[in-house]
C-alpha cells in the first residue's frame, strides 16, 4: 500500500524544503499552507502521516491535532514540529496521542526517521514488546541522578527548570542529559518521552 | 393676615387704653393730642405700618368725636401736626429696630467664623512669628509636630525648629513666594528626629500685638513615604520589564530565525541526497554540504541556549490578593494618570480576590494594560480607564481593563500580540506580547473585546485560591 505524507506549515520555504527532502527519499508528500486550507481540502486517503508546524496563525498545531483526532482518529498519526518554547506542550501532546515531535531547527535525518517510523507504524510493524525490553535494559543502566533527570525530561521540563528542581546548575543538567541520551541510545527528546510513556 | 389683624387689635387696644388714661388725667388739666403719642409709639414698636396708621387714624377720630374745638381750622392743624410727629417717631423706632437686628446677625456671623477659625487652628499646625523670627504662639498640633508644647515653643527662634528657615525668603515678591510654596523643608523635632514639611507664610504688616507672620505647616512624612513606595515599585517594575522584554525578544528572535535555519538545513539535506545519487562525483560536494549543515545546526543550538538563559520559565506562584496588589500600584497609576490627564476608576471585589499569582509579574501585566489604555484614551473627551476585578466562578477571578479610547480595528485584533508589531509610533511592540506571556504562564488567556465604554477591553483570568480567601 502506498502512504502519503501531508505537510502543514505556514512558512513557504520550510514547507517547500520539507517536501523536497521527503520526495528526495522517494516518499509521496503534499504541502498545505495552513490548517484551514488542509481541512478545507482534506485528501481522500485512508491512511496518511501528517507533519504539522506548531505555531501558525488562525489554526495552530494543537488545534490541527484536535480536529484530526475527531475526523480521522488513529488512522492519520501526527508528527509535530515545534519551536523551543513549545517543548513542554509537545511532551504533553505526546502523552495525549501524537506520534512524535521534532524540535526546530532539526537534523533532516531525524525528520526522515520520524516520518519513516510513522509510515512503519501505519504498515503495522508493532515493535512495542521489543522496544519495551530494550528500554528496560537501558533504563537499568541509569544512575539514580540520571534517572531523576530522565523523569524530569519526560515530564517536559526545560534544562533550567530541572536545574531548579534538582538544585544543580543548568550546565550540570546538560551533562546529565547527554549521558542519559547516550545510555538510552537516542539523540532526541521525543524518543525519551516515548520510553517514558511506555512506563507510565 | 392674622398678623395684620393682630396689629389692628394692638392699635385699637393702645388707643382705647390711652383714652381712658387721658380721661383720668383730665382731673389735672386739659389734654388734646399729646397723650395719644405714646399709643402710636407703642403700636409702632409692637406692630407694623398698617397698625400704626390705624392707631393715628383712631386717635384723630377719637379727638374729632370727643373733644369739641372752637374752630375747624384749629382742629385740622393739630391733627396734621400730630400725624407728622407720630410718623417721625415711628420711623425712628423702625430704623432702630432694623439696626438692632443687623447687629444681632453680624454678631452671629462673627461667632460662627470664630468657631471655624478655632476648629482650623486646633487641627492645622500654625505658628505665629514676630519680626525677628521668634515664635509668638503655636497651635497644639504644631506643638505636637515638633514634639514640644505650646508653652515650650513660645519665645524660641523658629529656625531652631526648621534650621534652614529664613523669614526674608517669604518676604519677596509674588513669584518668589510661589516658588517657596513647593519647597520641602526639614523640620527638627525636640526628640532630635527630622521630618519633611511644607511651609506657607502670610504677613500682617499692621498687626497690633507684635505678631508679624503666620506660618501654616504641612507634615509631608506620609505623602513622602507613599511617593517613595511608588517610586520603588516603579523601578522594580522597570527592572522586571527589561528582563521580560529581553526574554520576549529572545523568544521571538529564536522563533523567527529558526524558520529559515530549519528550511536551509532541510534544503541542504535534499542536495546531499542528490549528491549521493551522483556517486563518486558527488562525494566531495556531499561532504561540504554536510559541513554547512552542521554549522547551521550549531547556529540553532546557540539560539536555543540564549533563549533558555533569558526565558522566564519557572514562575513561583504564591497566594496573592488582587485588591491590595492593585492598591499597591495606585501610586504608579497616579503618575500615569496625571501624565495622561486620564481618570482611572477601580471596581474590584475585595472579598473573593485570593488568587495564585506571581505578584510583581501580574503587576507588570496590569501596568502594561493600564498604560496602553491610558495612551489610547488620552486626548478623548472625558478620557477614562476602568479596572474591574470579579470572581467569575469558583475557580476563576477575572481582571478587566477597559478604556473609552479609539479601540482596536477588527482586522488588527489578531496581530496585536505579535512581538515587534506596534500601532504606536514610539512603541517597541513588546508590551502586549510580554503581557500575554505573563498571563499564559499563570494558566490564563489574554482576551480583547470591545468595551462598553467605547474603546478596548482587555481581560484575563487567574486561578482563585479558595479557603484563604475567607481568612
Amino acid at each position: 500500500m502506498e502512504y502519503s505524507v501531508f505537510v502543514i506549515d505556514d512558512d513557504f520555504a520550510m514547507r517547500d524544503a520539507l517536501l523536497t527532502v521527503l520526495r528526495a527519499r522517494g516518499i509521496r508528500a503534499r504541502g498545505f499552507a495552513s490548517g484551514v486550507d488542509f481541512f478545507a481540502n482534506l485528501p481522500e486517503t485512508e491512511y496518511a502521516c501528517v507533519v504539522t508546524d506548531m505555531r501558525m496563525p488562525q489554526m495552530d498545531g494543537a488545534e490541527v491535532v484536535r480536529r484530526l483526532a475527531e475526523v480521522k482518529g488513529a488512522d492519520w498519526p501526527v508528527i509535530v514540529i515545534t519551536g523551543h518554547a513549545e517543548v513542554s506542550m509537545a511532551v504533553q501532546m505526546m502523552k495525549e496521542g501524537i506520534l512524535d515531535f521534532i524540535e526546530k531547527p532539526f537534523d533532516p535525518n531525524r525528520l526522515i526517521e520520524a516520518v519513516e517510523g510513522c509510515l512503519g507504524h501505519l504498515a503495522g510493524h508493532d515493535v512495542s514488546q521489543e522496544a519495551r525490553e530494550d528500554a528496560d535494559r537501558r533504563l537499568a543502566l541509569l544512575t539514580p541522578r540520571e534517572r531523576q533527570v530522565f523523569d524530569a525530561l519526560v515530564d517536559g521540563l526545560s534544562n533550567k527548570q530541572i536545574a531548579l528542581q534538582l538544585d544543580i546548575s543548568p550546565r550540570t543538567v546538560e551533562i546529565f542529559r547527554a549521558k542519559v541520551m547516550q545510555k538510552m541510545q537516542t539523540d532526541n527528546l521525543a524518543a525519551l518521552v516515548r520510553i517514558g510513556i511506555l512506563y507510565s | 393676615m392674622r398678623r395684620a389683624w393682630g396689629g389692628v387689635l394692638i392699635a385699637v387696644a393702645t388707643v382705647s387704653l390711652t383714652l381712658i388714661v387721658r380721661a383720668g388725667l383730665q382731673l389735672f388739666g386739659t389734654f388734646y393730642y399729646l397723650p395719644m403719642v405714646p399709643a402710636v409709639v407703642v403700636t409702632a414698636v409692637l406692630a407694623g405700618r398698617r397698625a400704626t396708621a390705624v392707631a393715628i387714624g383712631l386717635s384723630i377720630l377719637a379727638n374729632v368725636v370727643l373733644v369739641q374745638r372752637t374752630d375747624a381750622m384749629d382742629a385740622a392743624a393739630n391733627a396734621v401736626l400730630f400725624v407728622l410727629v407720630c410718623v417721625l417717631i415711628a420711623e425712628m423706632c423702625w430704623a432702630l429696630r432694623r439696626h438692632r437686628s443687623q447687629a444681632d446677625e453680624l454678631a452671629l456671623r462673627l461667632a460662627r467664623r470664630d468657631q471655624v477659625l478655632n476648629t482650623i487652628l486646633a487641627s492645622v499646625p500654625v505658628v505665629m512669628l514676630d519680626r525677628d523670627g521668634v515664635v509668638g504662639s503655636v497651635t497644639p498640633s504644631a506643638g505636637r509636630l515638633f514634639a514640644t508644647t505650646e508653652a515650650g515653643a513660645r519665645g524660641r527662634r523658629f529656625d531652631s525648629f526648621v534650621p534652614a528657615f529664613d523669614l526674608n525668603i517669604f518676604a519677596g515678591d509674588e513669584a518668589a513666594r510661589e516658588g517657596e510654596a513647593a519647597r520641602v523643608w526639614t523640620g527638627l523635632r525636640d526628640d532630635a528626629k527630622t521630618f519633611p514639611l511644607n511651609i506657607r507664610a502670610g504677613f500682617m504688616p499692621k498687626a497690633p500685638d507684635g505678631d508679624h507672620a503666620v506660618l501654616v505647616l504641612t507634615d509631608l512624612t506620609q505623602s513622602h513615604a507613599a511617593d517613595a513606595r511608588a517610586r520603588e515599585l516603579h523601578s522594580q517594575l522597570n527592572r522586571v520589564w527589561r528582563l521580560n522584554s529581553l526574554g520576549e525578544m529572545a523568544a521571538s528572535l529564536a522563533h523567527e530565525l529558526n524558520q529559515p535555519l530549519a528550511a536551509a538545513v532541510t534544503y541542504l539535506h535534499a542536495s546531499q541526497i542528490d549528491a549521493e545519487k551522483a556517486g563518486p562525483f558527488g562525494e566531495s560536494a556531499g561532504r561540504n554540504i554536510n559541513l554547512a549543515k552542521t554549522q547551521l545546526l550549531r547556529a540553532g543550538q546557540i539560539i536555543r541556549r540564549m533563549r533558555e538563559l533569558l526565558a522566564h520559565e519557572s514562575r513561583s506562584l504564591g497566594v496573592e490578593r488582587v485588591a491590595p496588589l492593585v492598591a499597591d500600584l495606585s501610586g504608579v497609576f497616579g503618575m500615569i494618570e496625571r501624565a495622561g490627564g486620564v481618570t482611572i476608576r477601580y471596581d474590584i471585589d475585595d472579598l473573593n480576590d485570593a488568587v495564585r499569582a506571581e505578584r510583581i509579574q501580574i503587576q507588570q501585566a496590569m501596568l502594561n494594560l493600564v498604560r496602553n489604555a491610558v495612551e489610547a484614551s488620552a486626548g478623548r473627551e472625558g478620557p477614562q480607564v476602568l479596572i474591574i476585578g470579579r470572581a467569575v466562578s469558583d475557580d476563576h477571578f477575572e481582571v478587566r481593563i477597559e478604556d473609552n479610547g479609539v479601540g482596536i480595528p477588527e482586522e488588527e485584533m489578531g496581530a496585536i500580540y505579535r512581538p515587534l508589531m506596534s500601532t504606536k509610533s514610539g512603541g517597541m511592540g513588546l508590551g502586549l506580547s510580554v503581557t500575554r506571556t505573563i498571563v499564559e504562564s499563570h494558566g490564563g488567556v489574554l482576551k480583547v473585546e470591545k468595551s462598553a465604554l467605547g474603546g478596548a477591553a482587555f481581560s484575563f483570568r487567574l486561578m482563585r485560591e479558595q479557603g484563604s480567601g475567607e481568612g
